[in-house]
């Protein structure tokens, strides 16, 4: 199933709307695609979103250059028109970001005219996209770290004395002659789950640290926006007693 | 030549669910005793969070007599520590540990505004009000949507705060909830470290050339 992450759910009208199908973004084609860009479009990429969410943050700010009279008859002439941009990146064929922009440059020309500028709005979009990158950056970091602890396997595979552990992952089919983790194999079990004591007999202790930091890094800044609505309740119940006794300690003072 | 002032950010939740189940997934009708063992198991994943922060700001070995510290939710009322005092005997470990660093040395300091507190506080209320015809998920929209706007305006007045109150040389050890967005207006005036990875959701061209 496609699982596509929209950026515009709501009311912003300037742009719309950004889907990232981060399921199936290859973090490392996505790092090649980047230096690509980088080279031959340097003002593409990065920039042009920055463009685009500076634009809907700044619009009242860029208008003021544009003199009354020009404004009037721009929004008069643009009447109706309508600008449709589509940035596609596909993988063997299948689309993994789509960057779909629908102008109407007389609504954005009256908007930003009318000083209508949509903080909250502009601040959603901005922590929806922190939210896309988040989700591609904790992809990038644990492939690195996996790719770690591979090279780790790869030495205690296939030498006299393998590890019982080893054989047991072997076995199982965790990992494969060359120490590579497949498909299923979960990193999280043997950081956590019940392979842990195993794994961190056979594991240096600086990656087992480095293991545990990601993963309390990325469950922090993941918790909430899970929208686990029971977990969000329970915050907010807890949130609620203290400022109920911060209130009543104010008032006693 | 401008000093370079400190801040070390430190995101928190206020209240974190057992890392196994999520509770949403938890059986309906639960035994007291389950509900027990439950509730026994969010404060021991509380605890671990507050011993791991701990650990790790500990580590950083700061100068506490030079540290000054703001917290989420604290608000400038002139009687800042009984209060901090008051609601660790609450039961809070984030301010068991304020109370800890205090002892150490560390200036302890009025971070909120009261009246955008009691707006937060009213929000809540509504929020958890016990109405059974309350379309609960609805009731959360509207929450997050109105707390989203009042905390523009809190993150405003505490940078404003860090800003008037931190003294030259001093280091501002902050504790925020995972919602705040404050570390992005503090990045403008103070070069701001983490106790954990924080995602660089700016820089994503430094973590791939790394």
């Amino acid at each position: 199933m496609v699982n596509k992450f929209s950026l515009l759910d709501a009311d912003p009208i300037h742009f719309s709307p950004i889907y990232v199908n981060t399921e199936n973004v290859s973090t490392e084609k996505l790092l090649s695609l980047y230096r690509f860009a980088s080279i031959f479009f340097p003002k593409m990429g990065a920039n042009f979103v920055n463009t685009m969410l500076d634009m809907e943050k700044n619009s009242e700010r860029i208008i003021a250059n544009c003199p009354p009279d020009e404004r009037r008859k721009l929004i008069r002439r643009t009447k109706d028109l309508a600008v449709d941009l589509k940035f596609m990146v596909s993988d063997d064929g299948e689309s993994v970001i789509e960057i779909s922009i629908h102008i109407i440059p007389s609504e954005v020309l009256e908007r930003a005219q009318q000083g209508r500028a949509d903080l909250v709005q502009y601040q959603k979009l901005s922590d929806d996209l922190d939210k896309v990158i988040a989700k591609l950056i904790s992809k990038e970091i644990n492939r690195r770290f996996t790719s770690k602890v591979t090279d780790c396997f790869k030495s205690l595979v296939g030498i006299k004395q393998t590890p019982f552990f080893i054989t047991q992952l072997l076995d199982m089919g965790w990992i494969n002659s060359n120490g590579q983790l497949q498909k299923g194999a979960s990193i999280d079990d043997l950081l956590t789950g019940k392979y842990r004591e195993q794994f961190k007999q056979l594991m240096p202790e600086e990656l087992l640290q480095e293991g545990m930091q990601i993963r309390e890094t990325i469950e922090t800044c993941f918790a909430i926006s899970q929208y686990d609505e029971e977990s969000l309740m329970q915050d907010a119940k807890t949130r609620h007693a203290l400022l109920a006794i911060t209130i009543r300690e104010y008032k006693g003072a | 030549m401008t000093e370079i002032r400190r801040v070390i950010y430190v995101p928190i939740l206020h209240a974190k669910e057992n890392s196994g189940q999520p509770i949403s997934n938890s059986p309906r009708n639960k035994t007291k005793d389950i509900k027990k063992i439950n509730a026994n198991k969010d404060i021991s994943a509380v605890d671990s969070m507050w011993e791991g922060i701990s650990a790790k700001i500990g580590a950083l070995n700061l100068p506490w007599n030079q540290t000054r510290i703001y917290q989420d939710g604290a608000p400038v009322c002139g009687n800042e520590l009984e209060l901090a005092m008051r609601l660790a005997e609450s039961g809070s470990p984030n301010f068991s540990f304020i109370l800890d660093l205090i002892e150490k040395g560390a200036k302890y300091e009025g971070t909120e505004s009261m009246d955008l507190l009691l707006r937060e506080y009213d929000l809540l209320n509504q929020l958890l009000v016990n109405n059974p015809s309350v379309d609960r998920k609805a009731a959360n929209a509207e929450y997050q949507a109105k707390s989203r706007e009042l905390l523009v305006l809190r993150d405003q007045f505490i940078l404003n705060r860090i800003n008037k109150t931190l003294k030259k040389g001093e280091v501002a050890l902050v504790f925020m909830g995972v919602m705040h967005r404050l570390d992005k207006l503090l990045e403008k005036d103070f070069l701001v470290s983490y106790v954990i990875y924080r995602l660089p959701f700016r820089s994503v061209g430094s973590i791939y050339n790394a």
